[in-house]
This record gives C-alpha cells, structure tokens and sequence, in this order.
C-alpha cells in the first residue's frame, strides 16, 4: 500500500532504468489489488441484496453463508408489487418526484434569471434571504410544523409532499443555476429586448433552453433526492398506506416485522424497486450527478 | 423624448414581472423554511402538547432540558463519537482513493463510478440494508463470522450500544466515502501539475510530496469537506431511526433522531415546546462548531 501512495497524483510513468519499472509496477499492482477490494466492498450489500431478493422467505430465514441460491424465483416480486401494494408505491414516488422536480427546474431557474438579469427594489434582501437559508440548517427537526403547516393547508397528501420538498430543497440548485447563466452574454438579452421580447419572454424561449445543461443537473440531483428522502414522506403519509412512497414502504415492513420478520422477501424485493431505478439513471448520466455534486459541494 | 417615456414604462413593467416570477419561491421559502424556524423559536418558550392554548413558561423548557433529561444528553454524545469514530476511517480512506484515482490509468472511470454508487441510495434504504446484513439469527455477517471461526455463537449485534453505533458507522462509511472522494478528487485537479514537476526535479517524491504539497495545496478543499462531513454526521437521523432505531432501549440514539422521535414517536402526549427547546439547543450546539471550526482551521483556509 505505501509503494501504491508513494506515486505522485497525475504522473506519467517514464521508465528511467529497470529498477525504477519494477517498482512502478509494482505500486499498480497493489494499487490494483486495494482498487478491486474496496470495489467488492462496495458492490457487496447490493449484490447481496439482488441476490436476497431471488431466495424464497424460507431460505431467507435460515441465513447462512450462501449469497446465490440455487433455486431462484421471481415470486417475491410479484407479492411485493401486488399484494404488498409495492406497484402502488412506485407510481406515487414517481408523482411526488415529478412536482418536485418539475417545480425546482422551473422556480430555480426563474430565480436565478431574475437575481442575474433583473433590476428591482429589494433585490439585495431578498438575495440575502435566500443565501441565508443555505446556512440556517435546522435540519429534519422542522419537520413538525412544516407538516402542522401541511394539514392546514390541505397540503397532507402526496402532491403536499412534492410541492413541499420543492421549496425545502437546498438552495444551491439557485446558485447553481445563476452561475450558469453569468456565464451566457447579455448581448443575447439585449437583442431579445430590441426585437419585443418581454423580461418574461426573454427568459422562457431564450435564457431557460439554453440554460439546459445546468438544468439537467439540478433535475438529477432533485430527483435523487426526493426519491430516497425519508423523514418528511414518512410524516405525511403514515396516516394512508396507500399514500407511501416507496423508501416509507420498505421502512414500515421492517418496522412492523421486527426480528422476527415473516416478510423479509418482500422487504428485499421492494428495497429493490426502491434502489434499481436510481442505479439506473445514475449509470446512465452520472457525469451529470458528479458535475452537480462538485460544483455544488455545500450537500445536506 | 417617446423614446424615453417608453423604456420607463418598460422598465416598470420589468420589475413587476420580476416580482411575479420571484414569487413562487419566495412564498415556499416563506412557508416552508422560514416559517418554521420562527415557529421553533417561538414553541420553546411555550409548553404546548399540540392542542388548546399553548402556556408560556419562560425558560423552564431549557432548564428541563439540563437538569431532568440525561437521555438527550447521552444521545448528543452518541452523535459526537458517531461523527468521530466514523470520519476517523472515512475521510482518510476517501483521500487516499481519490490520490490512486487522480491518474490516468485503466479502469479508472469504472472505480470512480462504483465508488460513487452508494451515495445514491436512499439513507432510509441503507439503514433496511445493514439491518439484513447484521441480523443475529439469519444475517450474512454472523453467518461469515462463523464460517471463519471467528465466533461460534450469533452476535445479537442491535442488543448492545456500542456495538449498534459501530454497525451505524460501517454502514455510513459504506454510503458516503465515495461523495467524499468525489470531493477529494476535485480538489486535487485544481492542484497545478508544474508544481509536481518541478518538485520531482529538486528530488521529492512519495510520501515526502504528498505531505508538503497535496495535503497543504489541498487545505481548503480539506476544510470545507471536513465540515460538512462533520456536520452532516452530527444531523444524522434516518439511518439511526431505520437501523436501531435507538435499540437497545434508545441507547444507540442521536440528537436529532431523539428529538424526531420526541415529536412524532412518544407514547404519552409529546410536549412540542419542550421538544422546541432541544431544537434550539441542537442548533446552538451545531453552530458553536462550526465557528469554532472555522476560526481553528483559518490557517488553512489562507494557504493560496
């Protein structure tokens, strides 16, 4: 492991001598070999998982060491999407993902063409508002009045719970977006305006599509993250089963089974339809999640 | 003189649009953040059980919170050895990644890619995960244990705190070392190359580069990730309710997730006021650090 840190970040190996080669393949092939380890560790509880999910409940309950089971079924997920209502689970992730994801693409990009291109009173206090809320982080304990807020509001329900994660989502995307658009040129504004665009108009045909890539990544990371969120969903849709997203749904078999579980197939099937559709879009686009998570590095 | 009149009517019409457009987040941000903070900051002097009139009680929520409730007191010290014992292996084990992965070589997208994968699933989920993995009759982990000889009887792993904590920590490690390699990574790539070049010209290398250039080169990068790791360790609360959900016996409990379960858990009529009160104190504790943190770490910050 020493002769693998002991390389210079970012160097080209020029073989100076034979002695000189051997050491540098040497440190690659440890490097390698600690590479490959920490990928096992890392993939394990998902295979495990995979796997867990093919076992009927009998096998599960007997544990042991075998991760592959010789008889695979695909009955867990047949129970798990009908009888355990997983199916329904799903499609209500997917709405409140669409709210939230819709309403930050279109109210973070507002803001920002706003606090970037426009000229009104109040703009430094309410910019600072903004701003500050990225650093007041109460955190998940606001949950209680925000719901108390939520039921006053008719809002306890699923479309609630989007709208609401809307606003409660951090405000880098804000930031994000406005830098972004710093960088396109006010020449293009300008003409807009020559040829009768209004303010409004200048940013909804020529400012938001070409504000597209940032955007992409702003609707990625809001969907990661109102996909897996926990605290919030389970607060306002534990008074209807029919009302979990799915992370509540998964959650609340394990409370209910206890150690004791009977269910354990189901939990492991709906973990999966909880956890494969994210895999999914992030092996597809990850370069989009990186580039947002790296240029947005305040998270939590 | 037209002219004139037409780009102030213009204008005025500009900034009404402005408004306009500015007005859905402003109302959320209203509702739905700011709101609630006042309201937090209003209930902790209060004694409310969610219903009839609340009663105004001064202070006495947070001199309960000092002297009658050592279970809350326990539970901010798991959320501090949490934070430690778990970022003692994490950021260090992130940095090191993101050293090896700072390179061309083959397979290096692959790595990045797995690596970052954990990060994307559910903290809820995760919890669900490492419970299966650490069950005592039927987990993987006891059954491997065995195989190995390690143990010969099943570790009832949720029935002992310290034991509970460690099993958060591995599970937290698992989920958040590749977002701060991630970070790590990006740090590293704005550290100029000629530096290394000519530092390997005037005889460094290794270990002897990494600690006069990397590590210092790297410091304000190293501050913030190290804070928010911190910080975000402090506020865990997902995983804690999913995985033990305090067990045993809410020993195993954080501040926030003692505080969540206080508002949405209890078996008798929960005291918002009081609960209100601990918010508070929570924040206080959490921007306490972070000032301190930065005065601490200044030097670093200055290193450019």
């Amino acid at each position: 492991m020493t002769t693998a840190t002991a390389e210079r970040p970012g160097s080209v190996h020029a073989p100076m001598d034979i002695r000189k080669k051997r050491h540098v393949s040497n440190a690659s092939v440890a490097r390698y070999i600690f590479l490959i380890l920490v990928t096992l560790l890392a993939l394990f509880p998902i295979v495990y998982v995979i796997s867990a999910s093919l076992k009927t409940n009998k096998e599960l309950m007997l544990g042991g060491v075998n991760i592959f089971t010789a008889n695979p079924t695909l009955d867990n997920f047949k129970q798990a999407w009908g009888l355990a209502h997983f199916g329904r689970y799903t499609l209500n992730s997917i709405y409140v993902c669409a709210i939230a994801v819709t309403g930050v693409v279109i109210t973070s990009s507002m803001s920002a063409y706003v606090f970037s291109r426009g000229k009104f009173p109040g703009k430094k206090i309410i910019y600072t508002m903004f701003l500050a809320t990225m650093f007041v982080s109460a955190g998940s304990v606001t949950i209680f009045p925000i719901s108390q807020l939520a039921a006053k509001l008719h809002l306890n329900n699923l479309t609630g719970l989007g709208v609401i994660q809307m606003f409660t989502i951090s405000a880098v995307n804000l930031f994000l977006t406005m830098g972004y658009m710093k960088t396109i040129s006010t020449e293009i504004d300008e003409a807009a305006e020559i040829d009768g665009c209004s303010f409004f108009r200048t940013y909804w045909n020529i400012i938001m599509p070409l504000s597209k890539p940032i955007l992409a990544t702003v609707a990625l990371t809001t969907f990661q993250s109102v996909w897996n969120e926990y605290l919030l969903s389970r607060v306002m849709t534990i008074h209807d089963s029919m009302t979990y997203t799915l992370v509540v749904g998964v959650t609340q078999l394990k409370s209910m089974g206890g150690e004791g579980a009977a269910q354990w197939n189901l939990m492991m099937a709906g973990t999966l339809f909880a956890i494969v559709p994210i895999i999914v879009v992030y092996l597809s686009l990850n370069q989009y999640f990186i580039a947002g998570l790296t240029a947005g590095s305040v998270k939590g | 003189m037209e002219k004139e009149r037409r780009l102030t009517r213009r204008n005025g019409k500009t900034v009404g649009q402005c408004y306009l457009m500015l007005a859905p987040s402003l109302i959320g941000l209203c509702l739905f953040v700011i709101y609630p903070i006042l309201w937090t900051l209003r209930f902790c002097l209060f004694r409310y059980g969610g219903y009839g009139e609340p009663i105004f009680v001064g202070l006495n929520n947070f001199v309960r919170a000092f002297t009658k409730t050592p279970r809350f007191w326990e539970s901010v010290a798991n959320s501090f050895t949490f934070a430690f014992c778990k970022l003692a292996v994490e950021l260090p084990l992130a940095l090191f990644l993101a050293v090896l992965i700072n390179r061309k070589f083959k397979g290096r997208d692959f790595f990045r890619t797995i690596y970052f994968l954990p990060t994307m699933i559910s903290t809820a989920i995760v919890g669900v995960v490492f419970y299966f993995l650490f069950a005592a009759h039927n987990g993987v982990i006891n059954g491997y244990l065995k195989v190995l000889g390690l143990i010969s009887k099943d570790i009832d792993w949720f029935s002992d705190k310290n034991n509970g904590i460690l099993i958060m920590c591995i599970a937290s490690i698992w989920q958040n070392f590749g977002l701060n390699m991630i970070f790590f990574l990006s740090g590293l790539q704005s550290i100029p190359q000629e530096i290394y070049e000519s530092s390997t010209i005037d005889g460094a290398t290794g270990w002897k580069q990494f600690w006069s250039i990397t590590f210092p080169m790297l410091g304000p990068v190293l501050v913030i990730v190290v804070m928010n790791a911190f910080l975000g360790s402090l506020k865990v609360t997902d995983l804690v309710l999913v995985l033990t959900n305090g067990a045993p016996g809410g020993h195993t409990d954080t501040m926030m997730s003692y505080i969540y379960k206080l508002f949405f858990q209890s078996k008798s009529q929960p005291d918002y006021g009081f609960g209100s009160a601990l918010v508070l104190i929570c924040a206080i504790i959490l921007g306490i650090i972070t000032v301190l943190y930065l005065k601490l770490s200044k030097k670093y910050q200055n290193i450019y």
